[in-house]
């Protein structure tokens, strides 16, 4: 392995790796990729894949607390973050899981490190930035603009929509100061949206006509369909193939299917084309969809050519090695693990051309502080940044029946972007499926409740359970973080894992931009529930994890596994760790990819850009490659 | 091999007022020998058969009529500090397809010989056939999947 120099090393087969992957080795170029979980082989063994993934089925069932990691092996060689070790932070560091939290506040999300990365156990939602998320410095006088915008990502946003199979009705999609070619014209998603929930259709009844004061302000709320990462029915007029590298052009490009009479098809399970053609409503695709109708990073690396990529799994990149007079990568070391949890490991260094580390925000942050890589802008780590989730849940006037279909199929865009973001964050407010699940651990604590505290059992506790878990609403305000210097991943001696590797220590917490937006979402939710007879039921109890106080009054966020910063994108070497090529300004054969180039956050989850900003760093690297 | 039979018959006749549920949908799930031998397992054999017999006196007196019925449940059963725990915990492994460990109090009067008392399902196919799903219209997240687009009208029963 030592002797062979590739065209491109890559670490991590999360979405970013496997889209950059997919792109080189069908482009013709030899890929060498480096997974730090198991079994990154079996995008190509269906046999192998069915089997591992009904492990993983199982586990799930079996597990008490059903979080995002617990269907997927916690490899102690590379282990995974996980909700359940998130506690308060009393002084001093908190170290029981993988993350050494300083706090003040714990960091609240996590992520997989598995082969195909997070998205094994994403939601799925899809939604592109608004073209003022890329300016928050010239529009609103907050954070900083991008050296991108809009109509830059627009072609790639098309590209990942096409790779993640997208199903949406484009003319539903209304959001604020969105202008008025937002997705060019006569365009549409693969796929027809996914139906929206009975949940979904009661609200935006009640919702109707409601007018909701904020800041002085009157709105009119409105509801939208949400685009999403799982298959649906395919839209017999789009009429993209896939997404192809032209070199006369050197550009990549979404290639029309060679035949009119050709369309999409969705793209199934990894184990079986035909399995998982259309969502089938298992109502877990958090933490795993059964029959894979979502889209999960094994898809698109089962689409790499296959002759053209070496796999190698149980491999940690540890550090990068630079060349100190050129600046540049000269090979990445690794540590291959033969067994999971053990302590050995064989070593190597894996050469390339270029280098992409794709490991996700805070990993790829760990890796070049390890390396002491990218020093000029002293960036590296900082800015670290997710949604702040709050949540407000009761009880509607009628029963919806929650706990069906995807976890969230509308959502209210209304207060994604406005001037109140020169005063306090935005927000989106998707509307959640799967009744109190995520905030209160319904519907088992409400049995609990139900038959230990409330005495019930019989026809009484039949009746009782029917009636509130069928009228179980939750809706999430996702409010946005602004970068800040001091939210930060470093690693240090004292914290090193299983095989020597180091653990990421995060700095965290949260200013009083998001803090306001939690007043005036809540007061939003406020008034939402009162307009529509919903019967609150929102407590924030002051030992959650992540409990704060705003002008006297307290508040929970939730983490919402958008991890994002810590290589921020910028103008200049000093201000940011990449340029808008996503190449690191101190190393000109290194690109990093991943929400980690993310300047800013708005009010999208992470992954539809950061896939269409893999797209983009593929074809640079391509370019580079000539 | 006739005792563990009238055991478990028993053990369903008591589930049925406890649950809400009819026998034959209680057979359905296809989980009552599963709990019943767990239950046995975990509390030990002698407890097993006192709890089954105080059950079965409260349903012979009784002749299942409700109010008298329910009475019988709540003093004798739901309202004794040996039997109360165990009899949730039946409700709640129907209802859910998880043992819930018994309380720490009941352990140390009542817990000589008590193994395996910690919270967990009892098996994949436990989490699966939890009455609770159907209680709400709905399924066990992550199978029985209804179909494409079923979320999206009221639940048909
Ligand atoms: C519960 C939850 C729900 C979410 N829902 C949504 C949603 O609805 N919409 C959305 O847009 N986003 C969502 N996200 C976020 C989304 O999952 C991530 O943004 C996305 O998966 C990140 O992709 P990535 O490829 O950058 O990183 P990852 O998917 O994390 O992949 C990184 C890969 O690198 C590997 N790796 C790590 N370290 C090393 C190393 N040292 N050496 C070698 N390999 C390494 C890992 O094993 C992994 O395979 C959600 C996240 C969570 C947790
Ligand atoms: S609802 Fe079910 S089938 Fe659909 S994506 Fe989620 S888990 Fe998969």
């Amino acid at each position: 392995m030592e002797n062979k120099e590739y065209d491109v090393v890559i670490v991590g087969s999360g979405i970013a790796g496997a889209i950059v992957a997919k792109t080189l080795t069908q482009a013709g170029k030899q890929v060498l990729l480096l997974e730090a979980g198991l079994e990154a082989g079996m995008a190509f063994d269906a046999d192998g894949a069915y089997k591992n993934y009904q492990e993983y089925l199982r586990s799930y069932y079996l597990a008490l607390a059903k979080v995002p990691n617990a269907p997927y092996p916690d490899v102690k060689d590379a282990e995974s973050p996980n909700v359940l070790d998130m506690t308060q932070i009393n002084g001093k560091p908190d170290t029981k899981g993988y993350f050494v939290q300083n706090g003040p506040l714990p960091f609240a999300s996590d992520y997989a490190r598995a082969a195909g990365g997070t998205t094994l156990h994403w939601l799925g939602t899809c939604l592109r930035m608004l073209p003022n998320d890329f300016k928050m410095h010239s529009r609103y006088g907050q954070a900083v603009d991008w050296p991108i915008d809009y109509e830059y990502l627009k072609p790639y946003y098309e590209m990942a929509e096409r790779e993640i199979g997208v199903s949406c009705d484009v003319q539903e999609q209304q959001y604020p100061n969105m202008g008025g070619d937002f997705f060019g014209k006569d365009y549409v998603f693969p796929m027809y949206k996914i139906p929206q929930s009975y949940i979904d259709k009661h609200f935006i009844e009640g919702l109707n006509g409601l007018k909701v004061s904020l800041n002085g302000d009157v709105y009119v709320p409105w509801c939208t369909s949400t685009p999403q990462g799982r298959n649906s029915t395919p839209n017999e007029k789009y009429r993209y193939a896939g997404t192809g590298w032209n070199a006369t052009k050197q550009k990549l490009e979404l290639q029309p299917f060679p035949k009119r009479s050709e369309v999409y098809e969705p793209v199934g399970a990894i184990w079986d084309p035909y399995a998982g053609q259309r969502c089938e409503g298992n109502a877990s695709c958090v933490p795993i969809c059964p029959v894979q109708a979502k889209y999960n990073a094994l898809k698109t690396l089962k689409s790499a050519k296959k002759e053209h990529l070496t796999l190698m799994s149980q491999t940690v990149a540890t550090e990068i090695q630079i060349d100190s007079t050129t600046g540049n990568i000269t090979g990445v070391a690794y540590k291959q693990y033969p067994q999971a949890d053990s302590k050995e490991y064989v070593s190597g260094v894996a050469k390339g051309k270029i280098y992409v580390l794709a490991a996700n925000a805070i990993e790829n942050a760990k890796l070049l502080l390890a390396s002491d890589a990218c020093k000029t802008s002293d960036q590296v780590g900082r800015n670290l940044m997710d949604h702040m989730v709050l949540l407000t849940w009761g009880l509607m006037k009628e029963k919806v029946f929650p706990f069906r279909g995807p976890g969230s199929t509308t959502n209210i865009p209304t207060f994604r972007d406005g001037d109140f973001r020169k005063q306090h964050a935005a927000w989106i407010s998707p509307i959640d499926n799967w009744g109190w699940g995520w905030p209160t651990g319904s519907p088992d604590t409400d049995l609990d409740h139900a038959v230990s505290t409330l005495n019930l059992f019989g026809n009484d506790l039949k009746n009782y359970l029917g009636d509130l878990l069928s009228r179980q609403l939750l809706l999430h305000f996702e409010c946005e973080q602004l970068p800040e210097k001091s939210n930060r991943v470093t690693i240090s001696k004292k914290y090193l894992d299983n095989i020597g590797n180091y653990r990421p220590v995060i700095d965290y917490n949260v200013s009083d931009y998001t803090k306001k937006a939690f007043k005036a979402s809540k007061s939003v939710s406020d008034q939402i529930f009162a307009g529509m007879g919903v019967q609150d039921f929102t407590s924030y109890p002051s030992n959650e994890p992540d409990y704060t106080t705003y002008e006297g009054q307290g508040y929970v966020f939730r983490g919402a596994g958008h991890v994002v910063g810590t290589h921020c994108m910028g103008t200049t070497a000093k201000n940011s760790v990449v340029n808008r090529d996503q190449q690191a300004w101190d190393h000109k054969n290194l690109f990093l990819v991943g929400a980690g180039n993310m300047a800013t956050l708005g009010t999208s989850n992470p992954t539809l850009t950061l896939a269409a900003l893999s797209f983009a760093a593929a074809e640079n690297v391509l370019k580079a490659l000539k | 091999m006739e005792k563990t039979t009238a055991g478990l018959d028993n053990f369903i006749a008591i589930s049925v007022p406890l649950t809400g549920y009819s026998r034959v949908a209680l057979l359905a799930t296809g989980m009552a020998a599963d709990y019943y031998h767990a239950v046995r397992r975990i509390i030990g054999d002698d407890r097993m058969n006192d709890f089954l017999s105080v059950a079965a006196d409260i349903l012979q007196y009784t002749h299942g009529k409700a109010p008298a019925q329910e009475r019988e449940i709540r003093q004798q059963l739901l309202a004794s500090l040996l039997y109360g725990p165990i009899t949730r915990n039946i409700i709640q492994l129907w209802y859910w397809g998880a043992w819930l460990p018994l309380p720490d109090a009941w352990i140390a009067k009542y817990g000589k010989g008590v193994k395996g008392n910690e919270n967990h399902f009892i098996s994949p196919a436990a989490y699966q056939q939890g009455l609770i799903w159907q209680v709400m219209g709905s399924h066990p997240e992550g199978a029985k999947q209804p179909g494409f687009g079923s979320w999206s009208i009221a639940p048909l029963s």
